[in-house]
């Protein structure tokens, strides 16, 4: 038996098939004798093992769902109960992604527009003189500056000074502005009856102005009045009308008015000395002359502190309110229904409407662009990855 | 007991239809590997799979008397590959006759000799026996991937069982050849 033969019957001894007993004594004969055969054996062995390197496929689900469906059809097999939809995995995201941008996006503009219709709102209140509430007060004013906010809703609670410091707020110079808006009924009665209650107070008009319009005739009134007084005179002010709005104002000038007077007490000083150098006539004439020319400079500046603590101390004595009042204005009653001027709106609403349709597509294609863009990159990836690995 | 395959075909006959589904389970696997050792496409290989278990579905089996039904759907199977072998162009341009020269752009018993790792050895693997020539390729495949004894190969391949033999042996002789840098000592 030549070695082609033996190498035949060593295969079929290696794939595990029956062999005579004549072809095993051969085989083991000739194994015995050649190293050659010895070595053509092991390899065979080897050539096995690396078979088995090539390793086997799984079932991918796709196929799996395609036969179900066959022998479901063929009535081999119940149908899975399985959603009609069902999409690869990439594609489940990619959708979950998409849907989350756009509630996303939603929630992102609601809350956007929320807060310009609130700016949108207490501008248009504010334009159009309307009261905002806030707590139990019927004044506006922005919240933050509102001395009445609290974020506890609570009404902020008044300290009482002690008897000293009565004393001593009473001696500062404080100068107090109020400004005040009432809606009434007739301006002309408004004014006169502002007017009374201000001589009333001992107060001083400094400015009345009347406007008669069409529709809304309106005033101001610009008074002066003893603090003292003040409290007073604003309460029956405020009776004449609803009050709209009303911001008071406090400038402490202490600081000021006690700098300034001991300033003049030391210009003051300087003036006697001055004066008496002039008196005692110094030697030289240049001398004489710049004693004359200091104490000119002096005195003039003696003589602006002085007017600016008259000033300081007439402001501070009277405190200023300026009040604006006005006639409700009449809005047109509306007319009576009309069927073209229904259709009007009603055309004028859908076109609003088909713009803001429009609107929202733009904003929702903009939102999908780099979904759309990501989405196809992790597709193409897929695709590109699941044909390298077949 | 288990039943036999043949034993679940007579029942799908008589009308139970699950018995078919038995089948199936038992071979998706070995059916869908061998069209995918067979071809080495995996979507082609689904794909065959696929035709091979509707033709089981939709055709008429007799149980024979000297054919296992396995040997019949291996058959089968083999045909669906060959005929989709047939049609790739490079098997119509392509010669073997001489166990072409060329394995994968470099010479035969070439290739990346060290540090070989698992998975390029099964791909070289691949390659080698999908460069066989078609029987020799498919009585490997039966014989070592599905463990068919060489009667069983010769009954799927219509040809007797010492064609068998021989063709099992120049394929192994064939792949001593085109992996000898796997088959070289301390590779494995």
């Amino acid at each position: 038996m030549n070695d082609e033969n033996i190498k035949l019957l060593l295969s079929q001894a290696v794939d595990g098939e029956i062999l005579s007993d004549h072809d095993n004594a051969a085989i083991q004969s000739a194994l015995k004798n050649s190293a050659e055969l010895r070595a053509y054996e092991a390899q065979l062995l080897r050539l096995k093992q690396a078979l088995d390197l090539w390793p086997k496929i799984e079932s991918s689900a796709d196929w799996e769902n395609k036969m179900d469906k066959s022998m479901a059809r063929l009535g081999i097999k119940e149908e899975k109960k399985m959603s009609r939809f069902k999409l690869p995995e990439v594609s489940r995201m990619a959708v979950l992604l998409v849907i989350f941008v756009i509630v996303g996006g939603i929630l992102l503009q609601q809350y956007a527009q929320r807060g310009i219709q609130g700016r949108l709102r207490d501008a248009a209140k504010y334009m159009s003189g309307q009261t905002a509430e806030l707590g139990t007060t019927t004044q506006y004013e922005p919240y933050y500056q509102s001395s009445n906010y609290n974020i506890m809703g609570t009404q902020p609670q008044v300290i009482s000074p002690s008897k000293s410091i009565a004393t001593e707020i009473a001696d500062r110079k404080i100068i107090r502005t109020v400004d005040l808006k009432i809606l009434v009924k007739n301006y002309l009665a408004a004014q006169q009856a502002i007017t009374n209650t201000v001589k009333k107070f001992d107060g001083l008009v400094l400015n009345s102005q009347v406007n008669k319009y069409d529709n809304g005739s309106n005033g101001n009134i610009i008074f002066q009045v003893l603090p003292t007084n003040l409290d007073m005179a604003l309460m029956e002010i405020k009776s004449f009308g609803e009050v709209q709005s009303e911001t008071s104002k406090a400038d402490d000038v202490t600081g000021q008015y006690v700098d300034t007077e001991a300033r003049l007490g030391n210009m003051r000083t300087i003036r006697d000395r001055l004066s008496v150098l002039a008196a005692e006539k110094p030697g030289k004439v240049s001398d004489l002359l710049e004693v004359e020319r200091e104490l000119s400079r002096v005195t003039g500046e003696i003589e602006a502190m002085e007017a600016r603590l008259k000033y300081l101390s007439q402001v501070s004595a009277m405190a200023t309110v300026t009040v604006s009042f006005y006639e409700k204005a009449i809005v047109p009653v509306a007319k009576g229904f009309s069927v073209i001027d229904s259709f009007r709106g009603t055309l004028r609403t859908a076109l609003e409407a088909a713009l803001n349709t429009f609107n929202a597509i733009i904003i929702v294609i903009g939102f999908l662009l780099p979904v759309v863009f990501w989405s196809l990159l992790f597709w193409g990836g897929y695709w590109v990855w699941k044909k390298l690995r077949k | 007991m288990e039943q036999s395959d043949e034993q679940l075909m007579l029942e799908y006959k008589a009308g139970r239809k699950d018995a078919l589904e038995t089948i199936f389970l038992r071979y998706k696997y070995r059916i869908l590997n061998f069209c995918w050792r067979m071809l080495g496409n995996r979507s082609e290989a689904e794909d065959v799979s696929g035709e091979v278990f509707m033709s089981l579905f939709t055709s008429a089996y007799e149980p024979q008397n000297n054919v296992k039904f396995s040997t019949w759907l291996y058959t089968i199977a083999r045909n669906h590959c060959i005929n989709v072998i047939r049609q790739r162009s490079r098997f119509v341009n392509e010669s073997h006759n001489d166990n072409a020269k060329i394995f994968g752009g470099r010479e035969l018993g070439e290739g990346p000799r060290d540090n070989l790792n698992q998975k390029e050895a099964g791909d070289h693997v691949r390659e080698a026996i999908q460069f066989l020539p078609p029987e020799q390729m498919q009585a490997i495949i039966l014989q070592h991937y599905e463990n068919f004894s060489y009667d069983e190969i010769s009954q799927a391949l219509g040809c007797s069982v010492d064609k068998v033999k021989i063709l099992i042996f120049r394929a192994k002789e064939n792949l001593r050849v085109q992996l000898a840098f796997i088959l070289k000592e301390g590779q494995l």
